[in-house]
């Protein structure tokens, strides 16, 4: 074998096209084109401007938790870009005549990677980098508990990221879809690289969302500001608890699952295979043990966002509390119980498939319950429509209708009349469309301040709003319709007339949704252009509850300048309510930070390299790279001089800075809430006096 | 700015729900479960409706409450009361609970009846006609045990059970014809089992739902439901050797030709269930490299467009 491995010439991304041209070659090389292009244009453009000293030194060595999360938000906007164009294509190729411009393979392709895209590497780094910015503020930390396992987590993200788009350019992705089922993704059907881009993609993204679960849950544990017992603890505080419970529990299966696989295909074991005794039962039970939780890692930090938004926009406090954290707890560990019902159909008894579906609809019962304290939250309040607020309604109405097809498919009976239809594919994305991305995007409307000091342009952020809704509907609600008339999923045509009108409805809800991310795309644009009438120093720009609203918008690096005493849910309410605009300051003492280090940068890139070697079967690179990943972390280990020190005067000059700012900031009405007026202090004032 | 809110999702998303809620009354389409021929896809079809309306108690309460909510406590012309810290009712505790705990309950109940009645292992009549299936990479060989085999079609007398033996070869498929039965998966080196009645005479489709490859769009066969007299007709037709099934099913991707063979000695099937090599060497016949089977699944596309464009147009008359 040679030293690079499998790779060939094959694999450049236009030498197909040019030995075989064809609508379907050219979209390929087309795609390859845009990924080779737009990395020129960012690396031209950072040189033109001089940023890269910038990128460096800000962003790339920080161990600042909101950097941190902002870097993994913008991992996840670009990766849904390309999985929504990826969604336009699908639907495209499905209203065109059959066959289609794209081969039955080239189509597998592009639901393997939107699915594993859209899970993976858009759905994770938004929750986990919401959960990275918001989080340690609103429970009084200064950092995470371990900042250089965080930056090591982000950029295994990025590395596994960097992956899949290299999967553009060089070789191709799998056509197993999302879940790569075994024997189908052996090495005997599935040959090329394309399944172990899958394997290790998700390997280094899968190391480093458990890592993040670890260092969610430990910061939780340790960190919170004294007085603020569990109980006392933020909503999303409680949801991103559990949600790094799980990733801590469900990444395994995974790992050990795709390991397996990837034994399997290049190590002549039989875990998986159909003869010498292997059983792709057990991948599919693997898989789905992660699986499932998995959907309640994406849910549950929603679920938070939620509880912040509605209370903040309807002038109210939160109603039922600890209902919504024993329902938050219940589904946690309920979510463990249920992974069979994504397999009724592979020929188990009646009498298990009957526990499984019961134990699933079980997980409505307390999911129900928190629709119904959200939705008395907002009775007897005082709403306001942001856009945050639209986003929590939006996912209000919409998560209960594909609540309503959930429960239906719990039932073994009709999940087998509809597994593996476009049915079950309306199903999840009406669940994930409303449950996890209008949550992502209420919590990036709503907490945006906090990392960038302003606001958000309302005007695009609520077009944005209602294209991703009326998109959803029109994407969705037909396929529900042709899922019942027999359309299964991941065809690459359909050929009965009757599913037509229905995929033209679906391709026109496709592009409204693709005109909501481009309002956002402009949304961002004109927030940035405009952000000197939208920046709000004083930090309080919605009458907000939580202690993160406190501490004055872009937040310190330091966070909080004294950590504040905990006697009750809302402290920031009632310093509010005894009129105090800026916490009363505790103890100011030294405090340590952790420097910036380019080691969790050049560890994950590392490993990056590594797992490129391990797709094209060039061992010696694999196993180097791994190698020299470990000694990095073990230098890293004996690095004594990590920690830079933020003296207690500075942060009493902070504070009073901050107090000076506050002081000088004119109040403003809620009426003013969404104009330029509001510089981040406002009052109801009907209420108060 | 509500008003203008308020106009808007009038306009927009009202039409969207209304052409959702279409879905659901329309039932009108061809193979899908929503139009059951067989007593077993007519059970599926009820259960599918009645667990539709009993999600209606806990959830019509919140598509009709919120946007009442939303409209009469909005901040600018609303009407209701302001209660900034009313943040707990025991009473209302107690019904969101209980109300939605009652109904899983009886949900549950359901569902536990359900999945046992139509247990696609139970025989759905006395002395249920026998059908060993093999699905492979892009085909299906149906067996009538010392009687006969066909590919790509299998033809069953009306209104009788029937038992199907499914096994597979290469990769893991669906086995389905929706408007008989639901599915269950065909997995090589496993044998599964999937019992129905069929209904009135109809000509049918059945298709593989697990995606396969390249030629996953033609993994399908016909399901004839004839008199007593066609069945028996059927099994009597002239056929070729069984050799030459065996020998063209495991070198072809996709089959076009002779459909009718002799029956394969008796426990081929249970031996090929064990030993999936045995009916295509592991599907060594479609591995993705290999090109001019690719062309053949090509033209093979094309000629079952033609098809079934013509048929739809003769359908259309
Ligand atoms: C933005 C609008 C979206 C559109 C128009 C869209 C469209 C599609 C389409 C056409 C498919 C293929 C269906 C088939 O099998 O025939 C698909 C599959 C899928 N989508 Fe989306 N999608 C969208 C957003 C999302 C989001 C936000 C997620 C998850 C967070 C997601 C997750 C998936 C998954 C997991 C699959 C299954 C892939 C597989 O079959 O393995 N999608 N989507
Ligand atoms: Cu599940
Ligand atoms: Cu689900």
């Amino acid at each position: 074998m040679s030293i690079l491995g499998s790779l060939n010439w094959d694999d450049i991304f236009i030498v197909p096209f040019f030995k075989e041209p064809s609508t379907s070659t050219a979209i390929a090389a087309a795609a390859g084109g845009i990924v080779v292009l737009g990395a020129l244009a960012v690396l031209v453009l950072l040189t033109v401007k001089g940023w890269w000293k910038p990128l460096w030194t800000n962003w790339i060595t920080t161990l600042d938790h909101k950097k941190i999360g902002v870097i993994y938000i913008v991992l996840a906007a670009i990766m849904l870009i390309r999985g929504v164009l990826e969604a336009v294509v699908m639907r495209a190729q499905q209203v065109s005549p059959a066959p289609g411009f794209l081969s039955v393979e080239h189509h597998a392709e592009l639901f393997s990677t939107h699915g594993t895209i859209m899970i993976f590497f858009v759905a994770m780094p938004l929750l986990i980098g919401l959960i990275n910015v918001v989080m340690p503020l609103q429970i009084g930390a200064r950092d995470m508990e371990f900042p250089f396992m965080n930056a090591v987590s982000l950029w295994l993200s990025v590395g596994g990221a960097a992956l899949v788009m290299a999967s553009l350019v060089i070789g191709r992705f799998e056509t197993g879809g999302w879940t790569a089922y075994p024997p189908y993704t052996g090495i005997k059907l599935s040959p090329d690289e394309g399944v172990d881009y899958w394997i290790w993609s998700l390997m280094l993204t899968g190391i480093g969302t458990t890592l993040s679960g670890i260092n969610f849950a430990v910061t939780i544990y340790k960190q919170r500001a004294p007085g603020m017992t569990l109980m006392k603890m933020p909503i999303f505080a409680w949801t991103t608890l559990c949600t790094a419970i799980l990733m801590i529990y469900a990444m395994v299966p995974l790992a050990v699952a795709s390991a397996m696989l990837a034994l399997d295909r290049h190590a002549g074991f039989h875990f998986f295979t159909a003869d010498a005794g292997g059983n792709m039962m057990n991948f599919a039970n693997l898989f789905w043990l992660f699986g499932h939780p998995e959907v309640y890692i994406l849910i549950l930090p929603a679920f938070g966002v939620f509880s912040h938004v509605i209370p903040t926009f309807s002038g109210k406090k939160l109603y039922g509390y600890t209902s919504l954290v024993w329902a938050t707890v219940a589904i946690a560990v309920l979510s463990f119980t249920v992974w069979v019902h994504h397999f009724f159909t592979m020929g188990q008894t009646a009498h298990l498939n009957a526990i499984f579906g019961i134990a699933t609809m079980t997980i409505g019962v307390p999911t129900g319950v928190k629709v119904y304290n959200w939705m008395l939250t907002m009775w007897r309040g005082k709403l306001r429509f942001s856009t945050a607020m639209l986003f929590s309604a939006g996912f209000m109405f919409t998560f209960v209708i594909g609540g309503i097809t959930g429960v239906m498919l719990a039932n073994p009976v009709i999940s087998f009349a509809a597994h593996n239809s476009l049915f079950l594919v309306a199903h999840f994305h009406n669940m994930l469309i409303p449950g996890l991305l209008f949550g992502m995007f209420a919590g990036i409307n709503y907490w945006f301040p906090l990392a960038f000091g302003f606001r958000l342009d309302e005007k695009w952020g609520r077009r944005s709003f209602w294209l991703w809704m009326v998109g959803f509907y029109l994407t969705f609600m037909p396929l529900y319709a042709i899922g019942l008339m027999g359309a299964p999923r991941r065809m690459a045509f359909l050929t009965d007339p009757a599913y037509l009108p229905w995929l033209m409805i679906s391709m026109v809800g496709a592009l409204a949704v693709l005109a909501g991310l481009t309002s956002q795309v402009i949304q961002v644009w004109v927030s940035v252009k405009n952000r000197e009438s939208l920046m709000v120093p004083a930090g309080d720009p919605w009458d907000g509850r939580g202690l993160e609203w406190s501490l004055g918008c872009p937040v310190p690096e330091h966070d909080f300048t004294t950590i504040p005493n905990i006697t009750s849910r809302e402290p920031w309410v009632e310093a509010k309510e005894r009129g105090l605009r800026v916490m009363e300051p505790t103890e100011f003492v030294d405090i340590h930070l952790p420097k910036n280090t380019s080691m969790g940068f050049v560890v994950a890139m590392v490993a990056t390299v590594g797992a490129f070697g391990l797709i094209f079967q060039m061992w010696w690179l694999g196993a180097l790279c791994w190698i020299a990943m470990f000694v990095l972390v073990l230098i890293r280990s004996y690095d004594t001089d990590w920690e830079k020190t933020v003296t207690a005067e500075e942060l009493r000059a902070d504070y009073e800075r901050h107090k000076h700012v506050v002081e000088t900031t004119p109040k403003v009405s809620l009426d003013d809430e969404f104009t330029s007026k509001n510089r981040g202090l406002v009052i109801d004032m009907e209420t108060a006096q | 700015m509500f008003q203008n809110l308020y106009q808007r999702s009038r306009h927009l998303t009202l039409p969207a729900l209304l052409a959702g809620s279409a879905v659901w009354l329309s039932g009108c389409a061809d193979n899908g479960v929503m139009s059951p021929l067989g007593p077993v896809a007519a059970a599926e079809k009820t259960h599918m409706i009645v667990f539709f309306l009993w999600m209606l108690p806990v959830c019509l309460p919140i598509l009709i409450g919120l946007p009442w909510i939303l409209i009469k406590y909005r901040r600018q012309g609303g009407s209701g009361t302001y209660r900034p810290n009313w943040s707990h009712s025991t009473l209302a505790e107690s019904v969101i609970w209980g109300g939605s705990t009652i109904s899983v309950i009886i949900l549950g109940v359901l569902v536990w009846m359900n999945t046992i009645n139509e247990d696609p292992y139970k025989h759905t009549g006395v002395n249920p006609i026998h059908v060993q299936v093999v699905g492979s990479e892009w085909k299906w060989m149906f067996i009538y045990p010392g009687k006969m085999a066909s590919v790509n079609k299998v033809v069953l007398p009306q209104n009788t059970p029937v038992e199907f033996d499914i096994t597979a070869t290469g990769a893991m498929q669906s086995f389905w014809i929706p408007r008989l039965a639901g599915q269950i998966y065909a997995m090589p080196g496993m044998q599964t089992k999937m019992n129905m009645t069929t209904g009135d005479l109809a000509q049918l489709e059945g298709f593989n739902s697990q995606f396969n490859g390249a030629a996953f769009p033609l993994d399908k066969f016909d399901v004839d439901v004839v008199t007593k007299a066609q069945y028996d007709a059927f099994l009597q037709q002239p056929r070729k050797p069984w050799n030459e099934l065996l020998t063209q099913f495991k070198k072809v991707a996709t089959w076009n030709g002779p459909q009718i063979f002799d029956a394969p000695p008796k426990g081929w099937w249970d031996k090929a269930s064990m030993n999936p090599d045995m009916a295509t060497e592991g599907g060594a016949a479609i591995l993705p490299d290999n090109a001019p089977e690719q062309k053949k699944i090509d033209e093979a596309i094309h000629n079952e467009l033609h098809l079934t464009q013509n048929q739809s147009q003769g359908g259309a008359q």
